[in-house]
């Protein structure tokens, strides 16, 4: 019965979408089939037609596409409303009356049963209080300077703004060029189709949509977010190349500019502040100890006991870093929410990383920052406790890197791979 | 704003008026009321301007806006020749319409005089209203919905191929654009037309073509009430409403799609089809083979629904096997020549239309 009602015959029972008095028009058909010898040969002809046209429109499931069936609806509504006027027009003016009053009240009815829906399109459209369009990013997408002509994008949204708004390629996620990247069986093998076969070279998402798990973790994992619309739009953009590991080996472990980053010397004993680092007015003896069970990098870590104190090295050779852009990564453990994180301090501007959420797992911090080229110092605070009066908060630090230039974790995740996750 | 106004008038109402006063005259008989032949005409400006620039461009490609545009007004220059004397008897007939109005209202008594203005008045102020908030706002909403983008993605590519060869050729080689659909591109070519005329102006607008939607949702509105009116006003008044409720009919008013736009030939087509069996006039018989042709050019469900009306009408036309066969093959021939032409080029040497269902075209 629901089938019937919802599918089948949803022209006459979808009352949100075409009303409540279509259902009029099953009774007024069996009606105008059960008189059809005294019927006209022009009325029998459409009825002819229109019993064809509703087979052929459940036939091409117009029921799931309620858009088809409206085709019908003008017509049946005005159908119900002549039948029957035929029908009442000999009556007394009361009947004629009567039957006014119930449908007004079926037609009020509805508008007030869904009058959230009609608010809500009268508001979009209408009166367009609120500004659903991403005027901003398709701004972006024609104009920013790295996209040039050959960029070819993959469009995963139902609303087609990007081809008629844009100036750019764009290969429509259900294009049946995709048909080879859903073969795909892993993540690899696909990005290897996404970025060489069809060259695609950024990722256009409504978050409505819903693209294959390996799409979304490409996405996750090896894109770059550009812009994030408020309503919901986002522009990636595939990585170029997975980073050279050995590369990126020498540029974090090797050429990093902090010293004894992996905490692995001591040699003023595992009880004092390791090598290279030192603590300001807050840091006393003690609060600095070695660690070699909660450890993230190599045999030791730092573990620091206290409240509101700065844990840093003071990079020596400033005139190298004056106008340049770093990056600290800092791998921190903690129990304790919102009190630790990194800062970068140049004399005159201060740059902080995210604090440690507190959930007793090792997390990668990083902030990026620019030297201000009129710097008196360039200070490291691998980690800034904030004054909350516990001064037996437990933090444990280890494998701070600083290097030059903007990067972000991932590719330190990328060296961690390599070596195993341990690092 | 200006530019759209102009465009509007001219296609909508002045092209639509010309072709008006040649079904006048092809009303040899006095078979319909010219009223009702206006208000069916209404909807045919744009569309039959459509077809002459799908013509022109698949027969004529890659030519200069200017020769579209001379193409298609020396059409209307013809038939506005054609319908010269015909102008006149609208006017006549429109002055006759209001005097005859102004005679009701003033034998009406005054208690029903005050009841005729209020509800007049309430639906001017409705429909002032309405369109007063449709044009300040809801016209000027970029063009958003995924079927009325992609036509309109369609309709610009005609514009700068200035040739139909890319409706057979998918993906678009400059953009990759992908269109899913097979149906004859005569809503795209809306967008075509209004970029073809705004090249002259220097504009890149879409004002018109987004404005279809609603001329055509208040097109079939006004169907309904000329229908419906003839019967009772106060039938007509809940028509109107009891259409409205429909949350899917009101959605065609006020966004950008081509929902009513189809539904409007489809519709006329079944009138004529009535008319054509009961009349047997020439004008109903040219009129059904227009409208369905139109439906047919509008979407792939109108080319399929007007099969019907060809078949219905060779069965239920009362007549001789002669007779119904020579007029079901002149309607025929009219639903091709006026929009299912494009489903036969598709057939042979498009997609396969929903027959073959190619992937690659011989177009291509």
């Amino acid at each position: 019965m629901e089938l019937w009602l919802e599918n089948y015959l949803s022209l006459f029972f979808d009352f949100k979408h075409f009303g409540n008095l279509n259902w009029i028009a099953i009774p007024l058909l069996i009606y105008f089939l059960v008189s059809i010898k005294k019927r006209k040969r022009w009325e029998i002809a459409i009825a002819f037609v229109f019993i064809f046209s509703c087979l052929f429109l459940s036939s091409k499931k117009g029921q799931s596409n309620p858009r088809y069936l409206l085709t019908l609806y003008p017509f049946v509504l005005s159908t119900i409303f002549l039948l029957g006027w035929e029908y009442i027009k000999n009556r007394s003016h009361r009947f004629h009356l009567g039957i006014f009053i119930i449908c007004t009240i079926a037609i009020l009815f509805n508008f007030y049963h869904f009058r959230e829906t009609y608010k809500f399109y009268w508001r979009y459209k209408v009166i367009a209080v609120d500004d659903y369009f991403p005027h901003d990013l398709l701004k972006i997408i024609n104009n920013i300077g790295d996209l040039n002509s050959d960029s070819t994008f993959l469009v995963c949204s139902q609303r087609s703004l990007f081809h008629y708004y844009t100036n750019k390629k764009g290969i429509d996620y259900r294009d049946p060029r995709m048909r080879i990247f859903k073969r795909q069986k892993n993540k690899e093998t696909a990005l290897d189709v996404l970025k060489n076969e069809l060259e695609i070279d950024y990722i256009y998402l409504h978050w409505e949509y819903k693209p294959n798990s390996i799409l979304l973790d490409i996405i996750s994992n090896d894109c770059d977010l550009v812009y994030q619309d408020k309503n919901g739009f986002y522009l990636y953009r595939i990585r170029e190349k997975e980073p050279d590991k050995k590369e990126l080996e020498r540029l974090f472990v090797n050429d990093s500019l902090l010293y004894n980053g992996s905490f692995e010397n001591w040699v003023y004993g595992p009880s004092k502040k390791p090598d290279f680092f030192e603590g300001g007015d807050n840091v006393f003896e003690g609060m600095v100890v070695r660690e070699e069970k909660e450890v993230k990098v190599g045999r030791y870590s730092a573990k620091i006991t206290g409240d509101n104190f700065n844990f840093s090295q003071n990079l020596s050779n400033l005139e190298d870093y004056k106008g340049k852009p770093l990056t600290c990564f800092v791998w921190v453990k903690t129990d304790v929410a919102d009190k630790y994180r990194i800062q970068i301090y140049d004399g005159f501007d201060s740059s902080f990383s995210k604090r440690h959420p507190g959930e007793g797992d090792w997390k990668l911090l990083q902030v990026n920052c620019k030297i201000n080229p009129l710097a008196t110092s360039v200070i490291i605070r691998v980690i800034q406790a904030e004054k909350t009066g516990k001064v037996n908060d437990v933090v444990y630090v280890d494998g701070a890197l600083l290097v030059e230039g903007e990067w972000n974790t991932f590719y330190l995740y990328a060296l961690s791979k390599k070596k195993g996750g341990n690092n | 704003m200006i530019l759209f106004s102009l465009q509007f008038i001219l296609t909508n109402i002045i092209f639509s008026i010309i072709i008006c006063t040649v079904l006048i005259r092809l009303d040899k008989e006095k078979m319909h009321s010219n009223l009702e032949l206006l208000l069916y005409s209404l909807g045919l400006g744009p569309v039959f301007t459509s077809l002459l620039l799908y013509y022109l461009l698949l027969f004529f490609p890659h030519h200069s806006n200017l020769f579209y545009i001379l193409g298609i007004f020396i059409i209307y220059l013809i038939l506005s020749f054609l319908g010269r004397k015909y102008f006149s008897d609208l006017l006549i007939d429109g002055n006759k319409k209001i005097k005859k109005i102004k005679n009701i209202f003033n034998n009406l008594s005054p208690s029903h005089q005050t009841k005729s203005i209020i509800i007049t008045s309430f639906l001017i102020l409705f429909l002032v209203s309405f369109l007063f908030l449709y044009i300040t706002n809801t016209l000027q909403t970029p063009l958003d919905g995924t079927d009325a983008l992609r036509y309109g993605t369609l309709g610009k590519i005609f514009f700068t191929e200035k040739s139909l060869e890319y409706r057979w050729i998918r993906p678009y080689p400059k953009t990759c654009f992908y269109m899913p659909y097979n149906h004859a591109p005569s809503f795209s070519l809306l967008l075509t037309w209004e970029k073809t005329m705004g090249s002259f102006f220097n504009a890149d607008k879409d004002l018109y073509y987004k404005s279809l939607s609603t001329y055509y949702a208040l097109l079939i509105l006004s169907i309904l009430i000329f229908w419906l009116s003839k019967k009772n006003k106060y039938l007509a008044l809940l028509g109107v409403f009891a259409l409205l409720s429909g949350f899917y009919f009101f959605e065609t008013l006020i966004t950008q799609h081509l929902d009513s736009y189809r539904i409007f030939f489809l519709i006329i087509s079944w009138i004529f089809l009535a008319y054509s069996i009961e009349k047997k006039d020439f004008l109903s018989f040219l009129l059904l083979g227009i409208f369905s042709g139109f439906a047919a050019f509008a979407h792939t469900i109108g080319a399929v629904l007007v099969v019907f009306n060809c078949l219905a009408l060779f069965i239920f036309l009362k007549g001789n096997l002669k007779y119904k066969l020579k007029k079901t093959t002149s309607v025929t021939l009219l639903v091709i020549a006026f929009g299912w032409l494009h489903y036969i080029l598709d057939i042979f040497w498009g997609y396969g239309w929903i027959i073959f269902k190619r992937e690659t075209t011989w177009w291509g």
